[in-house]
């Protein structure tokens, strides 16, 4: 056991040591940063900057930390943190609305963002059902954080410059100005941590399973209530001061159990040390680096931006040693009811949606469906081999890792393409975002099966490395948004399934690989219905799970490289047509993938017409609207089912 | 805007909604960059329809576009449909920025005209681009006009002026500063002024910086582009420390475009007025 321990712990030890060592040198202020300023101003900017930002950083990585722990604990999910359950992006759209509507003061902004925050968790559990199981609140959550991003990006879309102080807050600057900001966060935590602390025997007792629970007389529902409402409370304090800081909510209590800590009491004081030395570390990386780049860059470097990379790099050092504990997330209860209506109705919607697609000009007079349709069949047949391809990879993907939450995006591959744009923009403009979408696909997809192949792909792993890519693309976009290029908003229409661009060869090379899916999905059947059981009942029927796996992530990728490099990262079919198949009725791998690939492109396409229309001459993009339309109706279906 | 209004525009073919119609001149324009926008708006001859329209009188303010102007969608994502719909008989765009070209040659006949370029020289190229559009309009008298006005709108200044640094606040810890490559340091230049901002800028001429980094300019004096959080500054011990906040050496300019064209470079000329 200690051996193994050995090198995470020593490269954390490190880790930290670097922390310390760069905070010092960043207090210190070395010379080139002092030319031209006064001495008086450097004491104050000490004081009144570099101190209280010092505190900041280790203050918040420590909230942020236990925060996570507590979501983990309580939803029992490595992937659970303070983002899972709608509450950031609640936080985040309260606060969006708030500077639309004219409000700029801080407190407004804490106030709007725990509004914003709590009522998205009232809004995940009141769809969820008040006893619902930690699967149901995380899907839950995923859906409502969907449907929120989604008007949250609406917002960015349209009122572009109102928001950059919202976007510079989102890419999470650590930047103070004054001690104000520090005295009151501290005020806040003084009262809020405690009170989180005396939970600690409740949280305890999520080591067991809800039914358990229930036997022993625990209020399961109160108790989870209670203690979700507290960790979302210290997380949205923390936010609505230092901005949205990714990953430390997720990556320290995993790296305090990677470093081989166990039990609740131990990890509660080891996970809120390792958000403390992770913000720290990134902080001063991020002040560092800001120095030695001074003069040379037109941006500000936000902290934001930096955790990810930090949190993503140590928890795949963490997962190169050894596996993350993973515990598999049980699939809502297959109802026996055939999903005949539910094709019938899919196929009824797509045929209608394709046929109105093509031929209607409401908003056009003059001009005839002829006249616009090379611009038309594109787009359709774009948004439904899209729909197709993310709904079967969608399926594949979440009976592979048994994960409800997993989407074809959790593999990293459409994070990838985001950041290849990115960085395409930069290198050669416009004319080489697709190139650059196709490389960066292609290199997320080796770093993926490199980490993966370490740990025969055990899906945990999968979701995790997805995840680390997700929230460090995301960041980056925040941070290209803040920097108020105006190609900015070309990436972030691109991000949201913009079918809109969609031509003639780019339509028929996504049909043609949606037609190859469809035709190979069979081949995979036995597989899917086989992985779920477990490796060992796996290799007991012949099945050598790291070669399924491997085909089938492989699978998957292709699926979706080619759906994002056609229509973007579009949430929503891959996540949702799955459990839609599976609400109304599809209980064998085949009838699942049959029934979510109809909704996928039912789904799409019916977005892409609707986006045309809704808020003419504006085009809501497809994948926006998917999600906005989309989760009220799956939620209902869900709650129907139930 | 509304939908009945699009409709209106759409089916007014053949009629210009009381713009300029000559024979062989494009009656019919689709502006999809407001720099350019408001230059035709100041040759005399307005855009048929222009891309977020109801935003443009919020920030560029003047030259106002006719009221009675259409809505084509973003600026970086324009209704391709609706801009069918208007049958234009030009487009004019910002090259290197939004649709490709092709899409938009598919439609009409296009300008894609450079302003903010890795040249950053905008000032010139916003002449140039007015020359053409000018010439392409037969509007050429206007057109000099317009160059004659900006001529007399940037003549040097008083010879002892202080250095400045042109800043608009993103939030109140970042500010963008404008510096080479943008349209108000070719002004100042032309005017031969000095801005205090020598350091690297993007492609659209400003710096992203926090607040701080003003320190280093002790001599300056600080030109603030509407709208500011000023009450909130001057609680900050940082801001009130800045030897220009100190000296009372800041000033609040009414917003102007800062991605213009000519009419923005007059306009803030005359904002500057007799700092």
């Amino acid at each position: 056991m200690t051996r193994i321990l050995t090198f995470p712990v020593l490269s954390a030890g490190s880790l930290a040591a670097l922390a310390v060592g760069l905070t010092i040198f960043n207090l210190t202020i070395p010379e080139p940063t002092l030319a031209g300023l006064s001495d008086e101003f450097v004491r104050l900017w000490r004081d009144q900057a570099l101190l209280p930002r010092f505190w900041m950083a280790l203050i918040c990585g420590a909230a942020l930390g236990l925060s996570g722990l507590m979501f983990q604990q309580v939803l029992r999910n490595p992937l659970a943190e303070p983002a899972t359950l709608g509450t950031l992006s609640g936080a985040q759209l309260a606060i969006a609305i708030t500077v639309v509507l004219g409000g700029s003061h801080p407190l407004l902004r804490e106030a709007a963002g725990l509004l914003g925050g709590l009522g998205a968790l009232a809004l995940v559990i009141f769809m969820a059902g008040p006893r619902s199981s930690d699967p149901a609140l995380l899907v839950a959550g995923l859906v409502v954080n969907l449907a929120i991003g989604a008007v949250f990006v609406l917002l960015a879309l349209f009122q572009q410059d109102y928001l950059r102080s919202v976007f510079i807050w989102a890419s999470g600057n650590l930047a103070q100005n004054g001690g104000s900001d520090l005295s009151t966060l501290v005020l806040r935590l003084l009262v809020l941590v405690p009170l989180a602390l005396t939970l600690m025997r409740g949280m305890a007792l999520f080591g067991l399973s809800d039914e358990n629970l229930r036997g022993l007389g625990a209020n399961v529902t109160g108790l989870r209530l209670l203690i979700l409402l507290m960790a979302t409370a210290i997380s949205v304090v923390v936010t609505a001061r230092i901005g949205v800081i990714g990953f430390i909510g997720l990556a320290a209590p995993l790296l305090a159990s990677g470093l081989g800590i166990r039990g609740l009491k131990a990890r509660t004081v080891a996970a809120p040390v390792a958000g403390a030395f992770i913000l720290l570390l990134a902080d001063g990386l991020t002040q560092s680096l800001s120095r030695a780049l001074s003069g040379q860059i037109a941006i500000v470097l936000p902290t934001g931006v930096l955790t990810p990379i930090l949190g993503g790099v140590l928890l795949l050092v963490l997962l190169w040693r050894r596996r993350i504990p993973e515990t598999p997330a049980r699939q809502a209860r297959p109802t026996s009811r055939h999903p005949t209506k539910a094709i019938v109705a899919a196929f009824l919607v797509l045929a209608v949606s394709v046929v109105f697609s093509l031929v209607e000009t409401l908003h056009l007079p003059g001009l005839d469906a002829a006249g616009l349709w090379p611009g038309r069949w594109p787009r359709v047949v774009t948004a439904l081999s899209a729909g197709v391809m993310l709904a079967l990879a969608g399926v594949v993907i979440q009976s592979v890792t048994g994960n409800p939450l997993a989407s074809p995006e959790s593999l990293g591959i459409s994070s990838g393409a985001g950041l290849g744009i990115i960085a395409g923009l930069f290198a050669g403009g416009m004319a080489a975002l697709f190139s650059g979408a196709l490389i960066g696909a292609l290199l997320a997809f080796i770093l993926v099966v490199a980490i993966g192949a370490r740990n025969r792909f055990a899906p945990g792993t999968l979701l995790l490395t997805g995840v680390a890519f997700g929230t460090f693309a995301s960041a980056l976009m925040s941070l290209m948004i803040a920097s108020g290029d105006p190609r900015a908003f070309v990436i972030l229409a691109w991000s949201m399934g913009p079918t809109y661009r969609s031509e003639a060869f780019g339509a028929l090379a996504g049909a043609a690989v949606a037609l190859l899916a469809i035709l190979t999905f069979p081949l995979f059947l036995r597989w899917l219905r086989i992985l779920p059981l477990g490796a060992e009942q796996a290799r007991s029927l012949g099945v050598r799970p790291v070669i399924a796996r491997f085909t089938l992530m492989a699978w998957v990728a292709v699926l979706t490289g080619v759906s994002t490099l056609a229509v973007g990262p579009v949430s929503f079919a891959g996540l949702m047509a799955p459990h839609l198949a599976r609400a109304s009725g599809a209980t064998s791998p085949g009838m699942q993938c049959f029934c979510s690939a109809a909704w996928g492109a039912a789904i799409l396409v019916l977005a892409d017409l609707a986006g045309r229309l809704i808020w003419f001459p504006y085009e809501i993009p497809a994948g926006v609207l998917a999600s906005l339309l989309g989760a009220p109706f799956f939620l209902w279906l869900i709650g129907k089912s139930r | 805007m509304s939908r009945r209004g699009f409709l209106a525009g759409a089916a007014a073919v053949g009629l210009t909604n009381g713009r300029a119609a000559f024979a062989g001149v494009p009656a019919r324009i689709v502006a999809l960059d407001w720099a350019l926008a408001e230059t035709l708006v100041a040759l005399g001859h307005a855009p048929l329809a222009v891309a977020e329209a109801p935003l443009y009188a919020q920030r560029v303010i003047e030259p106002a576009l006719p009221p009675d102007t259409l809505d084509v969608g973003l600026r970086n994502w324009p209704n391709l449909e609706a801009v069918r719909a208007l049958r234009p008989n030009l487009i004019v765009t910002l090259e290197g920025y939004g649709v490709p070209l092709a899409r938009l040659e598919a439609i009409a006949p296009v300008r894609a005209l450079p302003l903010y370029t890795t040249a950053r020289h905008p000032l010139h190229l916003a002449r140039r681009a007015t020359t053409e559009l000018a010439s392409v309009l037969g509007r050429e008298v206007q057109g000099a006009r317009l160059l004659s006005d900006l001529d007399r709108a940037v003549t040097p200044a008083g010879a002892d002026e202080r250095p400045m640094l042109i800043l608009k606040f993103a939030d109140e810890r970042i500010i963008d500063i404008y510096g080479q490559g943008s349209l108000f340091d070719d002004v100042l230049r032309a005017k031969g002024l000095r801005n205090s901002w020598t350091g690297v800028t993007n492609i659209w001429g400003f710096a992203t910086t926090g607040i701080e980094e003003l320190a280093r300019h002790p001599e300056a004096r600080l030109l603030i582009i509407e709208p500011a959080p000023i009450d909130l500054m001057q609680r900050g011990a940082i801001w009130r420390a800045l030897p220009q906040v100190r000296a009372g050496r800041t000033r609040l300019l009414p917003p102007v475009w800062v991605f213009g064209g000519l009419p923005s470079a007059i306009r803030f000329t005359r904002l500057l007025g007799t700092t």
